[in-house]
């Protein structure tokens, strides 16, 4: 090998420019935003926290993330926080949801032109000023903190401010349905930790938790499997819930952090190995699959925790799982509607499957009494004499026509207004037959 | 599993009727496994049930599942049960699996489908192959003709065939299009499909298992016979890693009908009179004593192939 001369040197390092533009470019400001909820919910769970309280202001002017969550040393800062990439000296927090070492500053770099971090622990108060374009000018990778007065914050306290908007960023944040998705994605990414007590408030209101529901009696019941695979623990239940079009399919969520709401896709099962494609007659279908793991790199989420690993090994095994466990409930929810169709056609007198779902209890899927099996009652068929006895019509007229008919007749539905044109029909045509 | 009962009593289909004991003689051989009566079957017996009494007869399964789609004639379907112990499962294959496959226990599938290879038969694959136990057994049965291609558009014409039966993620964008007017390549190509399906989903379900209880399965049977339309059935038997030595000790490879591989084994039954048959079964296995101007030699073979298992039909006086 030839020595390694100063002269044969070739210039690989990356630019700073580079950094930037990857890192942002993936990633929507919205789904950005909850990398530092991430962080402040990790912080939570490492001080072992629990009156915790994260507040947020998004507006046209500003952005700033306020939480009480213990802080971050000085120490922690200098060699790990603000490194790009988790290093692997960085020690780990068991069950974290920020993992990949990226969250802030892509957050930051995405939305800003100059921010300040802030943060107090061991009663010592410091702050981060960043001019990002100041800072690509330059050389060196190094931000620089100065020591502040202790009681500019509370002992446990961060503060991360925007105090320069990109322009195109204060566009979004001045939109009104901006926020409000906003609220949206954060009541359901944390839905799991606002039900058990995380407070966090967006301009001042605080967010509900968007929970996942399902319904359970005696004779309905929701299923529940465990499973751990290399370290990692996963839950899956499966139930339905009422008809609700957006809100059916699968909430995967990675320690405790919902990484993708209402999944109707093959990436869930949804249309393979005899499970068919999501239907509204589907739509009372609620799956939660759940993976927890202490070492959070081994759970199968993308890096933007907007969805899954579907290569994961450790996900397909869990997809095996989750498509043993759902379709016993496609099952039933295919019974259901044939069971409408059924009733609708005269064919049969009483709806087991609809009174079930009417009548059992709804439950915060976490809370829900499960078995592990889905309980269900049995359907109910047509018999032979009532399907050769009975025929069915169905045709389409002027709504200005019917509506004269059954003004003629004096009925109010378009159902009677077909028996009674046919009854008449009947009367007079075909009576002495 | 339509309602093709109506069309053909499948106790005089000859080809049929070796076959299901030729697969009774294979999953006798399952007892290394358990006792056969702890078993479960599940197939479509339409109103014949010829299946059901055969198997419950020499294997005495007594849990006995019935597939049934022709819903409006159930109580037909019922009063043909054989025994009372049947338990009719109303629906089409697909829609009923996932309520069966969940109960525990050894399990013998036959899916006998009475039409062309279509897209669903490997969405059943996909729901038994999840849950099946090891030990238990999935045979299926399906017409399988040559394919019809258009000369002038011979490619588009097979792909678009192919998508149609398995769907696209099976069938190679440049697939070679030669030999395919033969059955016996639509046979080996379903078949691949079939096993890849069946690997795909171990390999998930393996994922979550101990490494003695991963599962494999295991092609014993590749039969093809004409019983007018060309069929084929195949079997697969699925054990863990912990029971390979009772696989061993089933000894399946010494049925002279098992095949494992490509090739299949073609069910060729003889057109022979009853007075024709007795005196081949007393001179054999003397080839030399075959008359060769009464007897074809195809006849021959065929008989002597597989005369434990050829049917003895007589016209019976039903009413």
């Amino acid at each position: 090998m030839t020595p390694q001369h100063e002269t044969n040197r070739v210039d690989a390092r990356p630019t700073k420019e580079f950094f930037i533009s990857m890192l942002t470019r993936d990633i929507a400001t919205d789904r950005a935003i909850l990398d530092l909820i991430d962080n402040s919910i990790d912080a939570y769970q490492s001080n072992s926290k629990t009156d915790s309280r994260i507040s947020i202001t998004i507006n046209r002017n500003e952005f700033a993330i306020r939480d009480n969550a213990g802080g971050l040393d000085l120490e922690t800062a200098k060699e790990y926080a603000f490194r790009f990439g988790r290093s692997a000296s960085n020690p780990l927090t068991p069950n974290s949801v920020g993992q990949f070492g990226v969250g802030m500053k892509r957050t930051l770099f995405k939305i800003a032109e100059s921010f300040y971090v802030e943060s107090r622990k061991n009663d010592t108060s410091y702050r981060i000023d960043v001019d990002i374009q100041e800072w690509v000018s330059k050389e060196s990778w190094d931000f620089f903190f100065d020591l502040l007065d202790k009681d500019v914050l509370n002992e446990g306290e961060t503060n991360i401010s925007v105090t320069k908007l990109r322009p195109e960023t204060s566009e979004l944040f001045s939109e009104q349905t901006f926020s409000i998705g906003l609220g949206n994605e954060i009541a359901a990414a944390y839905f799991k930790q606002l039900s058990d007590g995380l407070n966090i408030e967006l301009n001042g209101k605080q967010i509900r938790s968007e929970d996942v529901f399902v319904k359970v009696s005696d004779e309905l019941s929701c299923l529940k499997k465990s499973i751990k695979i290399d370290d990692v623990d996963i839950s899956i239940i499966c139930g339905v819930d009422d008809r609700e079009l957006e809100g059916g399919g699968w909430y995967v969520i990675c320690n405790g952090r919902l990484v993708s709401e209402a999944d109707q896709s093959i990436a869930t099962g949804w249309g393979c190995n005899g499970i068919p494609k999501y239907h509204p007659d589907f739509a009372f279908f609620r799956g939660l699959v759940e993976f927890s793991c202490p070492d959070s790199s081994k759970l199968p989420w993308t890096t933007t925790k907007t969805g899954v690993d579907q290569d994961n090994k450790i996900y397909k095994a869990a997809l095996h799982h989750m498509s043993t466990s759902m379709k016993p409930v496609t099952t039933f929810l295919r019974e259901r509607a044939q069971e409408v169709t059924h009733i609708k056609e005269g064919k049969i007198s009483d709806t087991p499957l609809m009174r079930a779902i009417e009548n059992a209890a709804t439950f915060r899927i976490y809370d829900a009494p499960a078995k592990n099996e889905f309980i269900r009652p049995e359907r109910i068929l047509p018999t032979s004499e009532e399907n050769d006895k009975l025929a069915s019509v169905q045709y389409a007229v002027s709504v200005e026509q019917i509506n004269l008919v059954k003004k003629s007749l004096e009925v109010t539905t378009n159902r009677e207004v077909g028996e009674k044109t046919f009854q008449y029909y009947f009367k007079y045509e075909c009576g002495n037959e | 599993m339509s309602n093709s009962g109506r069309k053909i009593n499948y106790a005089v289909r000859p080809a049929k009727n070796v076959e299901r004991k030729m697969m009774r003689d294979l999953f006798i051989r399952l007892r290394s496994f358990g006792r056969l009566e702890d078993y479960r079957y599940i197939g479509f017996g339409s109103k014949y049930f010829a299946d059901f009494i055969l198997f419950h007869k020499i294997l005495n399964i007594s849990e006995m599942i019935s597939i049934e789609s022709d819903v409006h004639n159930r109580a037909r379907y019922e009063f043909n049960k054989p025994y009372s112990g049947i338990k009719m499962e109303w629906g089409k294959s697909t829609e009923v699996l996932p309520k069966l496959v969940t109960k525990q226990g050894k399990s013998i599938f036959w899916m006998d489908y009475d039409g062309a290879f279509e897209k669903y038969m490997l969405e059943d694959v996909a729901i038994i192959s999840e849950t099946i136990e090891s030990g238990g057994v999935l045979a299926l049965s399906f017409n399988c003709e040559k394919l019809k291609i258009d000369e002038v558009n011979g490619a588009n014409n097979l792909h678009e065939q192919l998508v149609k039966m398995v769907g696209k993620e099976y069938v190679a964008n440049n697939i070679d299009t030669r030999g395919w007017t033969s059955s016996k390549k639509t046979a080996v190509f379903l078949k691949n499909c079939i096993a890849d399906k069946i690997e795909h989903i171990l390999k998930s379900r393996n994922y979550s298992l101990l490494e003695d209880e991963t599962l494999e399965a295991a092609q014993k049977l590749f039969f093809t016979y004409a019983d007018g339309a060309q069929m084929v059935t195949l079997a697969y038997v699925f054990s863990a890693k912990i029971d390979r030595s009772r696989v061993e000790s089933c000894h399946f490879s010494d049925l002279y009908f098992v095949r494992e591989g490509d090739e299949p084994f073609d069910i060729s039954t003889p057109n022979l009179t009853i007075k024709e048959i007795r005196h081949l079964m007393e001179i054999r296995p003397c080839a030399e004593e075959v008359n060769a101007q009464i007897f074809a030699q195809k006849d021959v073979d065929a008989l002597w192939e597989n005369y434990r298992y050829f049917p003895g039909f007589s016209e019976i006086e039903s009413f």
